[in-house]
């Protein structure tokens, strides 16, 4: 008999009866790109508005200036590189002799009202390193990808990627003393721009 | 250092007599309980969550086979590969033999509880292969050569101080790391270290937090965001999960997801919540090549036909050894082994076996907090009576507990006798203790004595006052 077997065979002599279950959502306010807002920002992210697409390469360079990020390699992700055409993307994928960017930009699937978070999808569009390895992970987010829960955000999903990636906030550890430290292993800063639409 | 569950007497001794640990664990203490009270507080639907999310957990557990079966074959599906370990030696063996097959000279690894549990770091350090724990609590204790003291907060006995003193030992960077005191500059370096391991490992292997059937997904939580590294940049990414971890779709996954975090560190969700179905598809550019996931049974099949079968609901938070007296005063390693607090005192005597944890069972006052806070309604105080008796049958107490027990058993079988010898009993006691005062030594009884005082009795026993009350009544 194989393990497989081995372990079926116990298994199935401690089968029960299905138990009836509901499922609630937790009750949020009507806003939900406000309450996305006041609970991202809870998390340490931080965030701008735009108008309109025509907006983002500026709002991308505010940003990056007023947190001293000037002359750092930018990667973005190729899903959304036709929003910033001026700009040459850096190596994704780095190796132990080159650290990649230090900025990457992305898009997302789907903003969460409820919890302040961006579900990201793995795919040609937007490779997982852009996620983690960067200090810096720029998010563009339109409001009409704005949800209520994350219930909304999975069904967004029509064929399971590698990888969904469901991120709230910056990176962080308390491993030490418990005391809460951004920039663990991912991020460092999260930064959210909102554009209208 | 070396901790045995056989031990736990002796190193609850030391755990009280540790200075150092008993500020780390006030300090932890009041920080998780705050935390999750605030979490709980905010979230009015918490306790019809955390109803569901029991109920889930029990649905799932009444039909694992089918869940397990649609999880294979999601996985499968995806371009995965299931691999079945009935013990932790076979988990073992599956995990080194992917690794040697690879040729792997590096693993990087997320925090695994079932990991520990199976003990993989040794198995496969012995095969050659360097092992980095990357999660920022596991890392520290890899360095200090320590179990983990907590299962959410490994590292969670050590201060700031220690840790820079590991760092330094080990870094090999002597004169700045000197400096290094602050938390900031501690978390920095471990992360410009660890970031080497991530770029140089050509095996990831992580924990999973729930696996989803109807896909073939894991799902992990963590902070750091080692775990999405570990998964993404290796060649193959190995996930160690127990049999009882499985949920029907994500649905379910996320009423648990709301309660895990809530309960572990007080956060609404953890900063990363990922979910893993196969390997890299053709057209992505980053992702491992391969993925495996080994599920290991370790007795969890043998328990779910036990009496202690709800144990199985677990999903890891650390909220009933954060609110648990006897944890708060002695803190994880005392317990000997990968579980502490409530949940390990069911779970390791269950793994090892009872004769290997004799005394875990009964370091409890069965206060009730701890099936309070968990979030799926465990009633874990019941579940460590029940080992208690399952230790009584297998006779690992001894003799002397044994002879008591058979005692007051044939007292308590005759209630008229009882109740007139425990007035006597009642009596003379008073007549023995100075008033206002407690009881501090007996003749034969001075081991219980050692770490435990009785209030001074009244004279009167419960059913004398009983009687009376309802006399009063009428
Ligand atoms: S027993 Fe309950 S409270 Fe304890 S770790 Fe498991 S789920 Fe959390």
């Amino acid at each position: 008999m194989s393990s497989r077997e081995r372990i079926f065979a116990t298994l199935y002599e401690a089968v029960a009866e299905p138990v009836a279950m509901t499922h609630t959502r937790p009750r949020l306010d009507d806003d939900l790109i406000a309450l996305f807002e006041h609970n991202a920002q809870a998390t340490a992210a931080t965030l701008d508005h735009v108008a309109d697409e025509a907006g983002l390469p500026d709002a991308l360079a505010n940003y990056l200036a007023s947190t001293n990020q000037t002359d750092v390699g930018i990667a973005v992700a190729p899903g959304i590189a036709d929003l910033f055409p001026a700009l040459h993307s850096a190596p994704i994928q780095p190796d132990a002799t080159h650290p990649g960017a230090e900025v990457s930009v992305t898009g997302c699937i789907a903003a969460v009202a409820e919890t302040g978070s961006v579900l990201m999808a793995s795919g040609p569009t937007h490779p997982t390193t852009l996620n983690f390895l960067p200090e810096t992970h720029v998010v563009i987010i339109r409001t009409n990808q704005v949800v209520a829960h994350l219930e909304d955000a999975w069904v967004m999903i029509e064929t399971m990627p590698r990888a969904l990636n469901l991120i709230t906030g910056p990176s962080r550890t308390a491993d030490i003393e418990q005391t809460l430290q951004l920039g663990a292993h991912g991020p460092r800063r999260l930064h959210a721009i909102v554009v209208a639409g | 250092m070396k901790f045995s569950p056989r031990e736990f007497r002796s190193q609850a001794d030391a755990a009280l007599n540790d200075r150092t640990l008993q500020q780390a664990l006030v300090r932890a203490r009041s920080g998780f309980v705050n935390k999750r009270a605030k979490a709980v507080a905010a979230l009015p639907e918490f306790e019809v969550l955390r109803a569901e999310a029991s109920a889930i957990r029990v649905d799932a557990l009444n039909r694992l086979p089918d869940l397990l079966e649609q999880f294979e074959a999601g996985v499968l599906a995806a371009g995965g590969q299931v691999h079945w370990a009935t013990d932790a030696a076979e988990a073992r063996r599956i995990v080194v033999g992917i690794a040697q097959q690879r040729e792997a000279c590096r693993v990087a690894k997320g925090k695994t509880m079932v990991g520990e549990e199976i003990g993989i770091n040794p198995a496969l350090e012995a095969a050659g292969i360097n092992v980095v724990e990357t999660d920022l609590g596991e890392y520290i204790i890899q360095l200090a050569q320590e179990p983990p003291s907590h299962i959410v907060a490994p590292a969670v006995h050590k201060t700031r101080e220690q840790v820079a003193e590991l760092f330094a030992q080990h870094h090999r960077r002597d004169e700045r790391l000197a400096a290094l005191s602050g938390i900031p500059e501690l978390v920095d370096e471990a992360r410009r270290v660890l970031r080497e391991t991530f770029l140089s490992a050509d095996l990831g292997i992580t924990g999973g937090n729930f696996l989803v059937a109807d896909s073939g997904s894991v799902v992990l939580v963590t902070n750091e965001g080692n775990g999405d590294l570990s998964a993404t940049l290796p060649k193959t990414h190995i996930v160690i999960a127990g049999i009882e971890k499985v949920v029907p779709t994500m649905t379910e996954a996320t009423t648990l997801l709301r309660v895990l975090a809530r309960s572990a560190t007080g956060q609404p969700l953890t900063t990363y919540t990922s979910v893993f179905t196969g390997a890299r598809r053709a057209t992505d550019e980053t992702g491992p090549e391969e993925f495996h996931v080994v599920l290991v049974d370790n007795g969890r099949s043998a328990m779910l036909a036990s009496e202690l079968r709800d144990m199985l609901r677990c999903i890891r938070c650390g909220a009933c050894m954060n609110h648990c007296p006897v944890y708060g005063a002695i803190g994880g390693h005392a317990y000997g082994w990968v579980y502490p607090g409530p949940m390990g005192q069911v779970l390791t005597p269950w793994l090892l076996g009872p004769e290997r944890a004799p005394d875990l069972a009964h370091a409890c006052t069965l206060n009730g907090h701890c099936a309070q806070v968990c979030p799926v309604g465990i009633p874990l105080p019941d579940l460590i009576r029940a080992m208690r008796v399952r230790e009584h049958e297998s006779h690992v107490n001894t003799f002397a507990e044994r002879w008591v027990f058979q005692q007051w058993t044939w007292w308590a079988k005759r209630p008229a006798l009882y109740g007139w010898a425990l007035r006597a009993k009642a009596r003379w006691l008073h007549r023995l203790a100075r008033p206002g005062s407690a009881l501090r030594r007996l003749p034969v009884w001075s081991a219980w004595f050692r770490g435990r005082d009785l209030p001074t009795p009244q004279g009167r026993t419960l059913r004398d006052l009983m009687r009376e009350k309802l006399r009063g009544a009428r």
